[in-house]
């Protein structure tokens, strides 16, 4: 059997990748059987891929090889972290959970000054643009009446969506409301900007998908559809 | 300074806890057992308000490593940016990394839970859960296993493993990833139907935006001219004017209150000020 | 950016200054105001009509681990398991990161609790369905199609796959509230949901639900950093205006490793 299966790896292998297409298009239709085998396989692959993965990529060669070959014995340390989470089973011991789950939650706040850092730096130094037309003037390029008025533009939307954007202020000014309403409008148009750019994307994803059963597996049977 | 400091305490380490082989190795990890047992049933003796502080105090310690290797001033070393810490940043990764993956068993008792009770008591939908059961210790022990090089074995290993890597999630992953074309479709039409001002708005800009980016749709303003006024009135260029300049800087102004908020989150979570039921749970 | 500068450092701690010092200040008892979030205000009528439905609820964090935004999301969500629990609906939680699954746990016994009903808790309705994206997209899309959700509420961190859970739960005629600081999924969670929550109304949504005054303080301190922001971003367009590039704002606020 397994040398059956070795042998026709190729075309078994296609042939899974069919059946698992086709199973997970049907729930298009409804909600049904088939979908509901190749989705517990899924999910089945998905966790028995994600168990070799956290053996052979981590616990392997930065746990079990560092400490037993190499000798690093601290490296120990993180077992205790780790297993404190299981304790969340028990009554008694659950709040000792919480000692790894601070860990791990202290860390991810730590790295937040740096994700911060990346989410507004960068941007606030290029929003430095001029809003009357200027020459070109040491590495900053001419800017014209048309590229002006972008700037200006681009410094609007930036105002208006702040804010709306701001919670804690109390709005009786129109202008600061109407401000705020114009926010909400020019979000909706830069929604629609990334839908509209997003479409073709995943079109070609289904393509790409069509192309496989059409060409690669069709092909093998009708010549022509190659 | 600090950089010197930190250097001869690793070095200190370095030299006062060698790595170790054989007998003295496991005396080592049974002394730490041994220890970390000790430690366990004395933290049980702490009352509430210091288990809240011990929780604190390792949060905050753990966040701190982040928050002092971002902030301290570094050194350009071999062309990389350093300070003091920065050599602790990989260890420290892969330290917590470990300490998530050890809860994966958290996930596979859940789904063995759920799974096996409706197995063994041979509950609606008993198949499914020996279809999950099958598919998960078929793909975690052909994943795991290892081969000899040129052995026929490894080879039959080798197919299985494609196959149900290649053939199966992968496929099954393509296919789910590929399916969001016929959702956004679905979605978008829906939205197209909504009587609603801002989701017209939204679709509209979607559509131009969709339209400049195919043939298509370039096809029907190519009769403008490329150049002059009337050129910016092209869908192509329209499309890039949405999202150049006006996609840009709306998500720019979401990107720094998303920053901000963020950073205020994060803030309350490292300093223990927290508040909601995870952390106004008595412990 | 991998560290920081001075101009950095000091931006970021008068933030945080000022958002310690507003949640300080509200804690003494200051209580500020906060403007109205609509699409929250429809948390409530959505937990009600799975109630009228007798249909459990749907509560997605996302595919986030222990991290920062998950937690702000669970958060949300631990408000809404408290009305579930005020009406006996039944919730059902997937998650993609076994180690959350603790903290979950944690937040929904303790939502649970305050209402005085945690016998009601099951802890099994919190379960882990696989850490691979579009594994779990599957696991949850058959989930909402065979329990019949009455309603969804999609909080946390979402990627491509947020589209195939807000239309499956579309198409059986759920109810869905959903907020996500991921951007670039927000447009598809317009176009599928009944209610969004855009941009940091993700961070400001427990501060508005619950009104404590730690969270409501920190809200202003939020603000006081946007509009700090914003006026940097005002000033440096004018100073560049009238100065050129090469001024002393635009050099400040060039990164350090730019300059290097």
């Amino acid at each position: 059997m397994l040398d059956f299966i070795s042998a026709n790896a190729g075309a078994i292998q296609m042939w899974v990748a069919v059946a698992c297409t086709l199973g997970i298009y049907s729930i298009l239709y409804k909600e049904n059987k088939i979908y509901r085998f190749f989705e517990h396989a899924f999910i089945g692959l998905a966790m028995g891929w994600t168990i070799r993965t956290a053996w052979v990529d981590v616990l392997y060669p930065n746990f079990y090889q560092r400490i037993f070959h190499e000798g690093r014995w601290w490296w120990i340390l993180a077992l205790p972290l780790g297993l404190m989470l299981y304790l969340i089973y028990s009554r008694k011991y659950n709040w000792m959970a919480r000692i790894s789950i601070g860990f791990l939650l202290g860390l991810s706040a730590g790295q937040t000054f740096q994700s911060f850092a990346g989410l507004y730096y960068k941007q606030i130094v290029t929003t430095f643009k001029p809003i009357v037309p200027q020459a070109a003037e040491g590495s900053m390029k001419a800017v014209t009446l048309s590229g002006a008025i972008n700037n200006l533009i681009f410094l609007a939307i930036i105002i208006c969506v702040m804010t709306y954007f701001f919670f804690s202020f109390e709005v009786k000014s129109k202008v600061v409301q109407k401000t705020a309403n114009t926010g909400r409008w020019v979000l909706m148009i830069a929604f629609g900007a990334i839908f509209g750019s997003t479409i073709m994307a995943r079109m070609a994803l289904f393509i790409s998908r069509m192309d496989f059963l059409i060409k690669q597996f069709g092909g093998t049977f009708v010549p022509w559809l190659k | 300074m600090l950089r010197n400091m930190v250097d001869e305490i690793a070095a200190w380490f370095a030299r006062s806890f060698p790595p170790q082989k054989g007998l003295t190795l496991w005396l080592i990890l049974m002394g730490l057992i041994v220890a970390y047992v000790v430690i366990f049933f004395g933290l049980q003796l702490l009352k509430p308000r210091a288990r809240k502080s011990l929780i604190a105090v390792v949060t905050f310690l753990a966040g701190l490593f982040y928050a002092l290797e971002f902030f301290l001033p570094t050194e350009l070393i071999d062309g990389k940016e350093t300070n003091a810490l920065t050599r602790f940043l990989v260890p420290m990764s892969e330290f917590a990394q470990i300490v998530a993956v050890l809860a994966l068993g958290l996930g596979i008792y859940s789904l063995t839970m759920i799974h096996g009770k409706t197995l063994l008591r041979f509950r609606t939908g008993w198949f499914y859960s020996l279809t999950f059961f099958t598919f998960m210790i078929l793909m975690a022990t052909f994943g795991i296993m290892v081969e000899e090089p040129f052995s026929r074995e490894a080879q039959i290993n080798r197919d299985i493993r494609s196959i149900l890597f290649v053939g199966g999630l992968q496929a099954l992953e393509g296919t789910m990833f590929s399916i969001i074309a016929f959702y956004i479709v679905s979605a978008a039409y829906r939205a197209f139907r909504v009587r609603n001002a801002e989701a017209s708005l939204l679709m509209a800009a979607a559509f131009i935006v969709m339209l400049g980016q195919v043939y298509a749709g370039q096809f029907l303003t190519n009769w403008l001219p490329t150049e002059g006024a009337l050129s910016n009135l092209r869908i192509e260029t329209m499309s890039d004017w949405l999202l150049t300049r006006i996609n840009a800087p709306a998500v720019r102004a979401v990107g720094f209150g998303l920053g901000v908020g963020l950073l205020a989150t994060a803030l309350r979570i490292w300093l223990s000020l927290e508040r909601g039921s995870y952390f106004d749970r008595e412990v | 950016m991998e560290h920081s500068d001075p101009v950095n450092s000091t931006l970021t701690f008068i933030i945080c200054a000022a958002i310690l010092t507003m949640i300080f200040r509200s804690r003494r008892g200051k209580q500020p105001f906060i403007r109205r979030i609509p699409g929250l205000n429809a948390i409530d009528d959505a937990v009600g009509r799975a109630t009228e439905m007798g249909r459990p609820m749907l509560l997605q964090p996302g595919l986030g681990g222990i991290d920062v935004i998950t937690l702000q999301a669970l958060a949300i969500l631990a408000y809404v398991a408290r009305a579930a629990a005020r009406f006996g609906n039944r919730i059902i939680m997937p998650v993609a990161d076994a180690s959350f699954i603790p903290v979950a746990e944690e937040a929904i016994r303790e939502s649970y609790n305050l209402e005085g009903r945690v016998e009601s808790f099951r802890a099994e309705d919190i379960m882990f369905l696989s850490d691979r994206q579009f594994a779990f997209a599957a696991g949850v899309a058959g989930l909402i199609n065979r329990e019949k959700v009455a309603t969804a509420f999609l909080f946390g961190l979402f990627f491509a796959e947020s589209l195939i859970m807000a239309e499956n739960a579309n198409q059986i005629g759920a109810i869905q509230v959903a907020g996500t600081p991921s951007t670039t999924q927000i447009p598809f969670l317009i176009a599928a949901c009944d209610y969004v929550i855009i941009g940091d109304e993700f961070y400001a949504a427990t501060a508005f639900l619950t009104r404590e005054p730690t969270l409501v303080g920190s809200l202003v301190g939020q603000d006081i950093g946007k509009a700090v922001i914003l006026l940097i971003c005002i000033l440096g367009v004018l100073i560049t205006t009238i100065m050129g590039p090469d001024n002393f704002l635009m050099n400040w606020f060039t990164p350090l490793w730019w300059k290097r």
